[in-house]
């Protein structure tokens, strides 16, 4: 089964007075375990293709389907739920919660979760931290961490739940590009042992490159497949 | 599990905002702090008013008339008019109805009303003195012209006081002061003094009618009585106590000021001013200097010297004279103004002054203007609007313990209920039989009195014949047969009463006993009905339920306002958070756990801060509480209800505060949570460094 599937979406946003096509069509079909780039200048619709994959926005016409559900027929409830069981989100700006150190961020999706057993859960969390490498920061706040290490937390987080998608918007954008360059080799290691799908959008050509599949976007259209 | 999580970032964004958390949680605190202290202090005075109102006059509740014109309120209207609650046909059948009752103990017949009494000024005094002396036949010679000299000598004094002045005086018309004039003239003549042995009779009367009137002493006393069975009354009040003279004998007819009123309205007008100035001096830390209330104090001493100089006789001025001479340092020949002198007192000579007063001139002049042993001729108006009179002898005064110094308690002089049946214009057993006899009397004294005007004055004004006329016309008449006239119980308790105060075994069931008590007379079609002693209190009862209600405005600003700060700053605050909730949202947070997040945080706020207002509050209740808070000055007595307010801290206070902390925090969280959970996963997404 393919976890996404895009048919015909087309998406209009109101600016003031003017109706604006940030999507005029666009098919897609994204395999299990795949690890895609969606690349194309900005202003392309690489981010409102990840919002209405990611289930944070709908699309005006056409059929996306997320996990096997058609997202425009869920309801707002529903959609969070979709979002919070099989999706994994890395912020371009790591947007991890302030006042809550390392150990509790990664936790969070797992509270929401509740599925599992607090010793369950702690060892779930602690794998994860070990994972990107950041066990002697599990106490730390964010503030406390450099932007490469905030990002590796963000991956953990994204990560903890092993939702089936993970997306990712220009997730090295505010990173040098040594640093950017481990966040991808880091994903690509848990592409590979985890098989999770990983869809993330970049303009950075030397870490386009390193994708399995390109998907170039312009001017709302999909225009050529890798 | 997820709440452990909310809390832990509602107390974290708590401390990470400081600044906003220590305004929000200072306006909190206070507003917990004084509702605490203040509904404690509220409380006290509260309980301390229920006691001195139920202790003192109303007990738990009051029953009268179910068709009396107005409500009941002891303590009379506003604008201290008596109120017209009716009567009730029968003391004991009431009794028995209210017995029927299993928690009621005890019932107590009372009519609450006003009267004033005029007891005369000085001249009336001596005067009086001189009649009593020449009616007696064992009178020795000396001692009567010792007295004539003495009324003599006041009516100089009188004469000295207003040379010059009649002008001045603006309550005399010119044809008055001009018939004053002659008056005075005609007594300061010789002739008038030989022939007054054979003529007394008339020759005080003229004295009485003309003269004392131009001392200009407005001598009116009005007061507040209650009318009871005194011994009934006594029993069932326990904090009731004699302070001077005696208790009213058992079925006798008699008056007893309350001792609070007696020193403060009855006392000489100088020396109940000396006390008073003494009294802040001490308790209030006042100086004469330092206050313009004392400064007018003294002045108004100095103003009416006349007080004092008026009630001297030849041979205590000049001893006087010479010991105010001492101790002023002087060596002022004209008496009036030494002791004008000495009367205008300055800090550092007033207490000698004070002590001097008591000790030189107390003795010789009338402290009281009522005595204890006196007999008053009351006055009163009765329903009809006709004046009536009731001569009532004064056996002593009396107080409650334990507020003494109270106004509130002190605001009842107390006499039997078969007098005030009478002042009240109801006729008694006594007055009935007497009647025909005492208007055949009255009769004979009226032809009297009017025969003796005739004599002596042409051009007597028809108000002055007026007032003089009723208290006369008591004295001449009743005097001998009131005073030590007695009454049977039956008479007491089988008359009619106004209203009864009526004590319960357990005051907790008060609103349920009176809502029993209120259908039994309904049922029963018993004519009576009962109200709780708040309601029977008038304006008083409802004094502290005005505190309250201004106290808990008070505190519903200062909460309102922290109310809406939190509002404020959690609205700021969801604004400022939009991209980290919107993160939570996209994580897969629903939009419950937001709202959570945002009430968690209030309530946080309102709960420590709060609890923090709270134990401070509590804490100073507790130790204030313990040792009291003085009362300083009459106001405080006032309302304290005693020398000192003791606070107690009630539990359930403590309880109903913190919940309405946990109802500003559900209420400020609405309108911030709502708004915060309509923030879009898609704020996540913002691109920002």
């Amino acid at each position: 089964m393919q976890p996404i599937i895009l048919e015909n979406v087309k998406k209009n946003y109101q600016l003031d007075k003017v109706t604006v096509s940030a999507l005029k069509g666009v098919d897609l079909k994204i395999d299990a375990g795949e690890f895609t780039v969606i690349a194309g200048p900005s202003g392309s619709g690489k981010t409102t293709i990840l919002n209405l994959i990611g289930c944070v926005d709908t699309a005006s016409e056409g059929k996306v389907v997320v996990g096997g559900q058609e997202t425009g027929k869920l309801s707002e409830k529903q959609l969070t739920d979709l979002r919070l069981h099989t999706i994994g989100f890395i912020f371009q700006s790591f947007n991890l919660i302030p006042v809550l150190n390392v150990v509790d961020n990664v936790e969070f999706p797992l509270l929401l979760q509740n599925k599992l057993s607090p010793n369950e859960r702690r060892n779930q969390v602690m794998r994860f931290i070990e994972r990107v490498g950041l066990s002697q920061y599990a106490h730390h706040r964010p503030s406390e961490l450099s932007g490469g290490q905030r990002q590796r937390v963000a991956i953990a987080r994204a990560l903890v739940t092993r939702p089936q998608i993970v997306l990712a918007d220009e997730p090295t954008a505010n990173l040098d590009s040594v640093t950017g360059q481990n966040i991808i080799d880091l994903m690509k290691e848990i592409n590979t042992s985890e098989k999770t799908t990983f869809l993330f959008s970049t303009h950075d050509h030397s870490i386009m490159n390193q994708a399995r599949r390109i998907i170039r976007l312009h001017d709302g259209r999909i225009q050529e497949k890798a | 599990m997820t709440h452990w999580m909310v809390l832990k970032i509602a107390a974290r964004n708590v401390f990470l905002h400081r600044m906003r958390t220590l305004v929000v949680g200072s306006i909190l605190t206070f507003g917990a702090f004084l509702a605490v202290l203040g509904h404690s202090f509220v409380d006290g005075i509260s309980k301390g008013m229920e006691h001195s109102t139920t202790q003192s006059i109303t007990g738990d509740l009051q029953v009268y008339s179910e068709n009396a014109k107005d409500q009941l309120s002891v303590f009379g209207n506003m604008d201290g008019s008596p109120v017209d609650v009716g009567h009730m046909p029968s003391f004991s059948k009431t009794q028995k109805e209210l017995a029927t009752h299993s928690q009621v103990a005890s019932v107590v017949p009372m009519g609450t009303s006003f009267a004033q009494v005029s007891p005369g000024n000085i001249l009336d005094h001596f005067l009086e003195k001189l009649r009593k002396t020449y009616k007696d036949p064992k009178r020795n010679t000396v001692d009567l012209e010792s007295q004539k000299r003495r009324v003599r000598f006041l009516v100089q004094e009188i004469q000295k006081n207003l040379e010059g002045k009649f002008e001045e005086i603006g309550i005399l018309s010119a044809a008055d002061a001009a018939q004053a004039k002659v008056n005075l003239e005609k007594v300061s003549r010789d002739d008038f003094w030989n022939d007054f042995d054979p003529n007394y009779e008339d020759k005080i009367e003229f004295l009485a009618n003309k003269i004392a009137p131009l001392i200009f002493d407005d001598n009116m006393i009005f007061f507040s009585y209650v009318g009871t069975d005194p011994q009934l009354f006594k029993e069932k009040f326990p904090q009731f106590e004699i302070v001077k003279g005696e208790m009213i004998p058992p079925g006798t007819r008699g008056f007893l000021f309350h001792d609070y009123f007696y020193e403060n309205m009855v006392k000489h007008r100088i020396a109940r001013r000396l006390d008073q100035i003494k009294k802040k001096m001490k308790d209030d830390n006042l100086t004469i200097a330092g206050s313009k209330e004392i400064q007018d104090q003294i002045k108004a001493n100095v103003e009416q010297s006349a007080e004092i100089y008026l009630q001297l006789g030849p041979a205590e001025t000049e001893t006087l004279s010479a010991k105010l001479n001492t101790l002023l340092g002087t060596n002022e020949k004209d008496f009036r103004a030494l002791l004008k002198n000495y009367l205008d007192m300055k800090d550092d000579n007033f207490h000698a002054r004070y002590d001097f007063f008591y000790k030189e001139i107390a003795p010789h002049v009338i402290l009281h203007r009522v005595q204890i042993g006196d007999v008053l001729p009351l006055s009163a108006f009765t329903k009809g609007g006709s004046s009536t009179a009731v001569n009532i002898k004064v056996y002593g005064t009396f107080r409650f313990k334990s507020f003494e110094n109270s106004p509130l308690a002190g605001n009842f002089s107390l006499m039997d209920l078969v007098s005030l049946r009478e002042l009240y214009g109801f006729l008694t057993d006594e007055r009935r039989e007497q009647n025909k006899e005492i208007e055949a009397e009255m009769g004979l004294s009226d032809v009297g009195r009017d025969s003796i005007e005739d004599l002596f004055s042409g051009a007597a004004t028809e108000t002055e014949t007026k007032k003089v006329a009723p208290t006369k016309k008591v004295d001449l008449s009743f005097t001998k047969r009131v005073v030590g006239s007695n009454y049977s119980s039956e008479e007491l308790n089988n008359g009619i009463y106004l209203h009864a105060a009526v004590f319960l075994k357990d005051k907790a069931k008060l609103s349920s006993v009176l809502e029993d008590l209120n259908e039994m007379s309904k049922r029963e079609k018993l004519g009576w009905k009962a109200v709780s002693w708040q309601d029977a209190a008038g304006m008083i009862g409802q004094m502290t339920f005005m505190m309250k209600a201004i106290l808990n405005i008070f505190i519903g600003i200062s909460l309102l306002l922290a109310g809406f700060m939190i509002m404020n700053s959690l609205l700021m605050a969801a604004m400022d958070r939009k991209q980290e909730i919107g993160t939570m949202r996209a994580i897969g947070a629903h939009g419950q756990f937001i709202y959570r997040l945002f009430f968690y945080e209030t309530l946080f706020i309102s709960l420590l801060f709060g609890g923090i207002g709270v134990i401070l509050g509590s804490l100073v209740v507790l130790l204030i509480g313990k040792t009291g808070i003085p009362a300083k000055g009459d106001v405080a007595t006032f309302f304290f209800s005693g020398p000192r307010l003791f606070l107690h801290l009630n539990p359930s206070l403590v309880f109903i505060v913190i919940a309405i902390m946990m109802v500003i925090a559900i209420l400020a969280t609405q309108y911030p949570a709502w708004k915060a959970m309509k923030i879009s996963p898609l704020q996540a997404m913002q691109k920002r460094e």
